[in-house]
């Protein structure tokens, strides 16, 4: 198997989506805010979600195994959303079989959701029909999903509320999604103490929320110390970068 | 000339090992050879530790005296205050058991300390291993036992002797006969497997615990039993969880809410104490292993963390950032009267009380480094004996004397475990397969 034209691939370096727009060979293209770039593909890319096209989720490994094998000889063209063009040759499988299937089982995938939301397609270019609205990918897409810490502290900034503000709006919208919010921490402090303080950065967050009337049971909070960073490296934008608290669709 | 005297010293372990002491005459004089390791830069002391079998053996026999002689050697030379004679530059590189070495031939070569020994295998598959340790100077026999076990325990049977030669010229308790479980790393570093590992204190015997499914981190020992306490994500959300070495069997401490993590056991094995963090605020709990019944020790808006009891369980060394920034802190086992003991500037974190209770190891953060140090239980005498961009989580060697650690790098490069004499000197890499964390040192293995 290998990665399908429109498979949405979700969670690049944390920061955003993107979805294949062509599998040939081994580079990264990502086109983002009208920019294209292209990266050699990592490694460390490996543990990306992958989530085709207007289906639920597809868990990475799936798909990510078999890159290890092809990795090495292969060149792998992704373009974001924005993408004008979906070349659709090199899948195996119909994405439109796909779709019917899925959306079918799919607790999440009312049409009266659908019709509700106006959340996706805030971008012109962005085709709009491949988001399924309060899917993760709607979810990821539409807002932004981490708040950031100073260090050694878990208190929210007013950039942060913002933030959560605008994920409030969205889980009253899509009252029945649950979600995962996941504390970290950088790697300047041990182990055990920053796991306690990641745990308190995600209680912030479920705080503030269920402040804003957002129903505890929707939400479980996971500390993961400095076990996640979400960059890798060691200087100020990294460690400022792994500071933060992260609101995930709870896929279980 | 001279009798050899028989001690039955006591019997040990399940692989059914007999220890017997060999005396010889002339007795002990007083003033002894002896290593000071309290200066950890003082000259090490030349020593000659002969091979365990001659030529004329059997080629088993030959192996193994080898492989012994081999380990004695490099747990010796590791520790840096014994420097090992070159078998070039011995005249003979084996001499019999029952012979008295011809001490001249040795203080030539400046040998001031010499070990021979012998290795015979038995029709039943057993072997015995006996060596003598002799001051070539005074000219007296220090020390002297025999061992009996599988061959299969060979390298348990030259820790043993290790252990023998070094509590006998440094004064100090024995270490050499233990284990090492931390966390083997692999992978990219933003998704890092990390699986249990153990190992021998010298790296051999290695074996995993856990597949890599899930993180794990922050393995401990549990003092009397084959048992391990440590953190996995197994279900998704970090808890403690207990593993049975023997067994294989693993189980979760409880159905706790929130998160629980920073396990350590009580030095009489039957309590464990960890953290429990609901709703952004972490306690530490003790909790029965016998009749799971809970008690919480901290009550206090801050983090309290990283527990560590006094070696005679009175006491509970902990983390807490209730006075603004990460501290160290001591209070009563039962909760009661903690006070606060580091007072340095910087952030001071992971205390671990030493096996011999004199004094607390710490991590600590300032300026941009991390440090391990010791300062003793009432925060006096802070001492720093290692430093570097980020190092953390000291244990103890079983007799108080070294510290493991482990480090990681500013190039991003994998952890690695360290370790460090309690005197700053001797600073060296533990060697691993592969990338490694959270080293926690076993007591020493039962001798029964």
């Amino acid at each position: 198997m290998f990665l399908c034209p429109g498979e949405v691939l979700w969670g690049f370096a944390g920061r955003f989506s993107a979805v294949i727009y062509e599998f040939s060979g081994f580079d990264v293209k990502i086109f983002r805010k009208n920019v294209t770039t292209t990266h050699a593909f990592r490694t460390d890319y490996m543990h990306m979600h992958c989530y085709r096209q207007n289906i639920h989720r597809h868990p990475a490994k799936t798909i990510l195994l078999n890159f290890k094998e092809t990795i090495m000889n292969l060149r792998a063209h992704w373009i974001t959303l924005a993408g004008t063009a979906l070349v659709l040759s090199a899948c195996s499988t119909s994405p439109q079989e796909d779709t019917t299937t899925d959306i079918a089982t799919s607790g999440e995938a009312h049409t009266s959701q659908i019709s509700t939301t106006s959340t996706v397609s805030t971008d012109s270019s962005v085709s709009s029909p491949v988001i399924l609205p309060g899917s993760m990918e709607d979810f990821t897409l539409n807002v932004r999903d981490r708040v950031y810490f100073d260090f050694d502290r878990y208190d929210l900034s007013a950039k942060a509320t913002e933030t959560l503000d605008t994920q409030v709006r969205w889980l009253k919208r899509f009252g029945n999604v649950r979600i995962v919010i996941g504390g970290h921490a950088d790697n300047r402090g041990t182990r055990e103490y920053n796991l306690a303080l990641s745990e308190r950065r995600a209680q912030s967050v479920h705080g503030y929320m269920v402040g804003l009337g957002i129903d505890p049971d929707r939400i479980t909070v996971i500390a993961y110390g400095k076990e996640r960073p979400a960059m890798i490296g060691n200087n100020e934008e990294a460690w400022q970068e792994n500071r933060r608290a992260v609101t995930k669709i709870d896929i279980n | 000339m001279f009798a050899p005297i028989l001690l039955a010293v006591s019997l040990f372990t399940r692989s059914l090992i007999l220890v017997f002491g060999l005396m010889f005459g002339p007795q002990l004089a007083q003033a002894q050879l002896r290593v000071d390791i309290t200066q950890g830069h003082s000259k090490p002391l030349p020593i000659a530790v002969l091979d365990f079998a001659s030529d004329q053996t059997s080629v088993t026999e030959q192996n193994l005296s080898r492989s012994i002689a081999g380990v004695i050697r490099n747990n010796l030379a590791n520790t840096r205050l014994f420097t090992l004679t070159p078998t070039e530059t011995m005249i003979k590189s084996f001499l019999a058991l029952d012979r008295v070495p011809n001490f001249e031939n040795w203080r030539i070569i400046g040998a001031q300390a010499m070990v021979h020994g012998r290795v015979e295998q038995r029709a039943d598959g057993s072997i015995s291993v006996g060596f003598r340790l002799w001051d070539s100077f005074r000219e007296i026999q220090m020390h002297a036992s025999e061992y009996s076990a599988n061959t299969s325990a060979w390298r348990r049977i030259a820790h043993i002797i290790s252990d023998a030669i070094y509590s006998r010229l440094t004064g100090e308790g024995a270490y050499f006969d233990s284990s090492i479980v931390y966390v083997a790393e692999s992978g990219p570093a933003d998704m890092r497997i990390k699986r249990l590992a153990i190992m021998d204190q010298d790296g051999a015997n290695h074996r995993f615990f856990t597949d890599g499914s899930a993180t794990v981190l922050t393995p401990r020992f549990s003092p009397t039993k084959r048992e391990i306490t440590y953190l996995s994500y197994s279900s998704g959300v970090p808890h403690v969880y207990l593993y049975d070495i023997g067994t294989g069997r693993r189980e979760i401490l409880g159905n706790y809410e929130g998160i629980t993590f920073a396990p350590r056991f009580s030095p009489d094995g039957n309590s464990l104490i960890f953290s429990q963090s609901v709703h952004g605020n972490s306690e530490i709990f003790i909790v029965n292993l016998h009749n799971r019944q809970r008690r919480r020790l901290t009550n206090n808006n801050a983090i309290d963390t990283s527990p560590s009891f006094s070696p005679d369980g009175s006491r509970v060394a902990f983390n807490s950032d209730r006075g603004g920034k990460p501290h160290l802190y001591v209070m009563n086992a039962d909760g009661r009267n903690p006070a606060r003991i580091s007072f340095g500037k910087g952030a001071y974190t992971t205390p671990v009380w030493s096996p011999r209770g004199d004094l607390i190891a710490f991590t600590k953060q300032r300026g941009g480094k991390f440090y391990i140090g010791v300062m003793r239980p009432d925060g006096s005498q802070e001492r720093l004996l290692s430093q570097s961009y980020l190092e953390e989580g000291p244990t103890w060697s079983p007799n108080g004397r070294v510290l493991m650690f482990f480090r990681e790098f500013r190039d991003g490069s994998g952890a690695k475990l360290y370790s460090v004499d309690l005197t700053g000197f001797n600073l060296r890499e533990v060697p691993t397969p592969g990338d490694a964390s959270d080293p926690a040192w076993s007591p020493l293995k039962p001798l029964k």
